[in-house]
């Protein structure tokens, strides 16, 4: 299902240092007390090696400053991100940001040795030390590693070597890793000719025990390395040791073979050459070392004078190397056509995270072969990469533009509804009449607290109560009653008393109604208020919410030419980078054509040196 | 002349040999000092100079679209669960020991809104710290019943169900709310514990 | 973008443009979806993404389902080292019936159980069986109704092209 990142791959992989930073990263973040939810969603991607929305969620809780707690941690794990999409300008932008605001060290360090990554990636090998040398403290264990590897590189690639040997006695980390700095620092100790140091670092791989597979190609390695540098050196007898420490299968057991032929044809055992030489034709004519010993076999019998042999074989390998180099023209073909880069594309699985990616596996077919080497050179991976990466956003995009359609449509469904409910609201509001509410209620407190301070008992009567003091009062008032007869006085005594006991009872009663209006009011008051708001929300959303339409509007529909925009520069780009990789690809076979024509030129010259010899000594017969 | 022709193909030969030796046979990537070992010619830096022109490309690309993907994922959200009634709900875990989660449900106000299943994969995230937006509701302002049942698997490999029950208050404004399930509380014995954000 | 397929789909279904009817879906994302295997893991589509999957719906009372399954089964067994999967979704109410007849034609490819039907109603399945082959992209590229004797052969061309591709 998905590619799988095996150790083989991984360790191989660390003649550089381009060791997966995901994997690091992924190693760091053992158990996290999650406490932005958006951060932690983040990481539910990535664990599930689904990049892209991982990174989407980040950069989304970033625009909505929804990352209060892991603001540093989040640009962290964006910057590996970044970095293992191949995105080292944002990668190193993020990393650079961080180191100037106020980190913790743990934070720091590890963002130095990114920083050291990408730089060196890039090719400044002073500032990827720099940035090496800032890191204060421990890394964790596997980040270390990789330190301690890109550190020895970069000497290497600068030429220290002292300072890379130095660097291996006094290695941190664990042992693997510093076997193939060991390895590196020889190669590069044989190219600027100190081979006596260089044997010293060589022979001990080459005469390690090996445990796996890893460590198998390893020893072999070293020991090609080791032979063929004193085979330069002039020194056949000793390259012939390490050389035939090489397994006999194995992906180096034909420069072996090939090697330890030209050791002993060195010390003029040409009997003893043959016979590596005569294994190694036997087998696949790919391999440059083959091909040379089609070569080799017959100069080597031109030296024990089996000379129609030797002019036999000549004559073979042209053939041979004539057949080799149509086929290339074949192959050249093909790719020229653009074919073989669409299957490349097609027959890779895809899995949406993808960036931390290798061509494990080549694709069918003849043409694969031999492109083989190239699979190895750094530009070739990063642009198959990039042309793989381009056909992964391109069908993100496509996906997006699907849905453009659908994001028009819920932008007018909801412009609908709103329109739809406005008039209802506005209708509401009007019946509502709230400033009308309001002013009667003002005037309504103002009433009371007037009644309050008159002490105005009166107007505080029920309707019964007040018709009776009206009936009362009136009676009071009425010339019967106020007659100067004794029976006018007693009705108005009774009056009196009546009035009396019905003032008493509004007075008693005065306070309690007074508090419950006020109380009345004073919920009322409340309502209002908390109408009034709604109302001002209401205009408020009234107000915006078109504005917000028309924000959101002119995001949605200029939405469709941007993505098509950017789905056009993503198909340029795709031509571009198909063609670039079909120009190295042609490039190299091209060498290779060149290559067998070199031989086919040697062996014609040899052939032709041959029949001299043999037409000179028949000379004297014409 | 044969003396000429060893030493014509010895050098190719080392030439050839120590780049491949630095590269190595299987496909993987060589570093720059592979780059530099290989003969360096006026191709090599033209090819290198391309290279770079459109690796840039390719990035300003990726980024554009990694862009237009957050600004069409902010779009998507605004337009179906406007800020002002949207409510999220999140799963997490919180568990020291072993707990194979196996499905969440979530019912609102009476209604079944979520019944997520899930995978080995998705468990293990969430074993590592991982969070799910499991659901996402458009929620008037109030009140809102919310019941959560989760289950999984502990370690004794039998099947475990636990749910809970909590009441939230919607106002203005985006709500969030996480529904950890955790054994803080009791040990080995996984709950639900509700939290809610604003 | 699970969440996003399933609003998608949602939205889809609001609109009511009906163009997610088994028969239009050709061209289009299969919907994602999770259900639980009769070995007890939960599987989720998308998690096959790689790899061309053929999603089957059957029942146990549908007699041309009992016909194809182990001319299914077949294919599974054949392409399934070289990137092909098949899942089975039974829709049966009672999925102790599917377990039995799974067991009985000795089927080896994973089945899901969709009893709440709501998969099935995802991909508008009606009548059954509902065969729909996804590339390895998540693309619905081919969705066949029925089944009669020789639709096999068929789908081998389809998966044997999907694979190349």
């Amino acid at each position: 299902m998905r590619a799988s990142r095996s150790f083989i791959l991984r360790l191989c992989v660390l003649f550089l240092v381009a060791v997966p930073v995901v994997q690091a990263a992924g190693d760091r973040v053992e158990p996290i007390v999650i406490k932005d939810l958006q951060f932690g969603e983040a990481l539910f991607h990535f664990y599930q090696e689904d990049y892209v929305p991982a990174i989407v969620r980040l950069l989304v809780a970033k625009e909505q400053n929804r990352l209060p707690e892991h603001a540093e941690e989040a640009d962290l794990l964006l910057g590996g991100m970044y970095l293992s999409y191949g995105h080292h300008l944002e990668a190193a932008e993020i990393f650079e940001d961080l180191l100037a605001g106020n980190v913790s060290p743990d934070i720091r360090d590890r963002t130095w040795f990114f920083l050291a990554k990408i730089w060196y990636q890039r090719g400044y090998l002073d500032k990827a030390q720099d940035a090496l040398a800032n890191i204060a403290g421990e890394l964790p264990e596997n980040l270390e590693n990789e330190a301690a590897m890109l550190g020895a590189q970069i000497q290497i690639d600068a030429g220290d070597f002292d300072r890379a040997i130095a660097g291996l006695t006094n290695w941190k980390g664990k042992t693997e890793w510093a076997r193939y700095a060991k390895f590196n620092t020889g190669v590069a100790l044989v190219r600027s000719g100190r081979i006596e140091e260089a044997r010293v670092l060589l022979d001990e791989l080459g005469s390690m025990a090996p445990y796996n597979d890893e460590t198998s190609a390893l020893r072999d390695k070293a020991n090609v390395a080791l032979g063929y540098a004193l085979l330069q050196d002039g020194q056949p007898q000793a390259a012939k040791i390490p050389l035939q420490r090489v397994r006999l299968e194995g992906p180096f057991s034909n420069k072996a073979l090939l090697g330890v032929g030209w050791a002993d044809a060195e010390m003029s055992s040409y009997r003893r050459a043959l016979v590596p030489w005569m294994e190694l034709r036997g087998r696949n004519l790919l391999d440059s070392a083959v091909q040379e010993s089609l070569l080799a076999i017959p100069y080597a019998m031109a030296k024990l004078d089996a000379i129609s042999q030797a002019a036999d074989h000549y004559l073979n390998a042209i053939e041979a190397f004539h057949e080799e180099s149509n086929r290339l023209d074949r192959t050249i073909g093909f790719i020229e056509s653009g074919d073989f880069f669409d299957q490349f594309i097609a027959d890779d699985s895809f899995n949406s995270s993808g960036w931390y990616w290798n061509l494990q596996e080549l694709p069918e077919g003849p043409e694969a072969r031999y492109i083989f080497h190239l699979l190895a050179t750094h530009q070739f991976q990063e642009g198959l990469k990039n042309y793989r990466d381009l056909n992964y956003l391109d069908r993100n995009i496509e996906h997006w533009l699907q849905n453009v359609d659908v994001f028009e449509n819920m932008l007018e469904t909801r412009k609908e509804a709103y329109e739809q409910r406005l008039p209802e609201v506005e209708a509401a509001l009007e019946r509502a009449d709230l400033d009308r509410m309001v002013e009667s209620k003002l005037s309504f407190d103002a009433t009371v607290d007037n009644i309050k301070n008159s002490h105005d008992w009166l107007s505080l009567a029920k309707k019964s109560e007040f018709d009776m003091w009206d009936e009362v009062t009136g009676l009071e008032r009425s010339p019967a009653v106020q007659a100067e007869i004794p029976e006018a006085a007693e009705v108005r005594d009774k009056v009196d008393l009546l009035k009396g006991v019905l003032q008493w009872n509004l007075e008693r009663d005065f306070n309690e109604r007074l508090e419950q209006i006020r109380r009345d009011l004073y919920m009322s008051g409340e309502a209002l208020v908390e109408t009034q708001r709604s109302r001002r929300q209401i205009d408020e959303v009234m107000r915006t919410e078109p504005l917000r339409f028309q924000a959101l509007s002119d995001r949605v529909y200029g939405l469709g030419p941007r993505l098509e925009g950017t789905r056009m520069q993503i198909a340029d780009a795709m031509l571009r980078q198909r063609e670039f990789l079909q120009e190295i690809a042609v490039e190299e076979l091209q060498a290779q054509k060149d290559r067998l024509g070199v031989y086919s030129v040697q062996a014609r010259f040899a052939l032709a040196a041959i029949y001299d010899i043999s037409s000179s000594s028949e000379e004297g017969s014409e | 002349m044969t003396r000429i022709f060893i030493t014509l193909v010895t050098t190719t030969l080392l030439a050839l040999s120590f780049a491949s030796v630095a590269q190595d046979e299987d496909p993987a990537r060589a570093g720059t000092s592979a780059e530099k070992a290989a003969a360096a010619g006026a191709s090599e830096a033209r090819s290198r100079e391309d290279f770079r022109a459109i690796d840039q490309e390719v990035q300003s690309l990726k980024k554009e679209v990694l862009d237009l993907n957050r600004d069409l994922f902010l779009l998507e959200e605004e337009l179906l669960f406007p800020a002002n009634s949207q409510v999220a709900f999140f799963v997490s875990l919180d568990v020291g020991e072993y707990f194979n989660l196996d499905s969440v449900n979530i019912k609102i106000d009476g209604k079944e809104v979520a019944n997520y299943l899930y995978t080995e994969r998705e468990a293990d995230a969430l074993m590592r710290g991982g969070v799910h937006r499991v659901h996402m509701a458009n929620l008037k302002t109030g009140e809102h019943e919310l019941i959560a049942v989760f289950v999984g698997k502990g370690p004794n490999v039998r099947d475990y169900r636990r749910g809970a029950t909590i009441t939230f208050d919607k106002g203005i404004g985006a709500k969030y709310v996480e529904l950890e399930i955790t054994d803080s509380v009791k040990k080995q014995q996984p709950e639900f514990a509700i939290k809610e954000w604003e | 973008m699970k969440l996003k397929n399933s609003l998608i789909a949602l939205v889809f279904c609001v609109f009511a443009a009906s163009s997610l009817a088994a028969g239009n879906m050709e061209g289009q994302q299969a919907p994602d979806f999770a259900l639980k295997s009769s070995t007890g893991e939960n599987l989720r589509l998308s998690e096959y993404r790689g790899d061309v999957v053929m999603i089957n719906f059957w029942a146990t009372w549908c007699g041309p389902c009992r016909q194809e399954m182990p001319h299914l089964d077949a294919l599974y067994s054949r392409y399934q080292r070289v990137g092909f999967n098949l899942l089975g979704v039974n829709i049966d109410d009672d999925s102790g019936r599917a377990m039995d007849m799974i067991e009985d034609l000795g089927v080896n490819f994973p089945v899901l159980f969709d009893a709440r039907k709501e998969v099935s109603e995802l991909y508008d399945v009606s009548a059954m069986p509902v065969t729909v082959i996804v590339d390895r992209e998540g693309t619905v590229r081919y969705v066949h109704h029925g089944y009669k004797p020789g639709y096999e052969d068929m789908y081998l061309d389809q998966i044997r092209s999907l694979l190349r591709e």
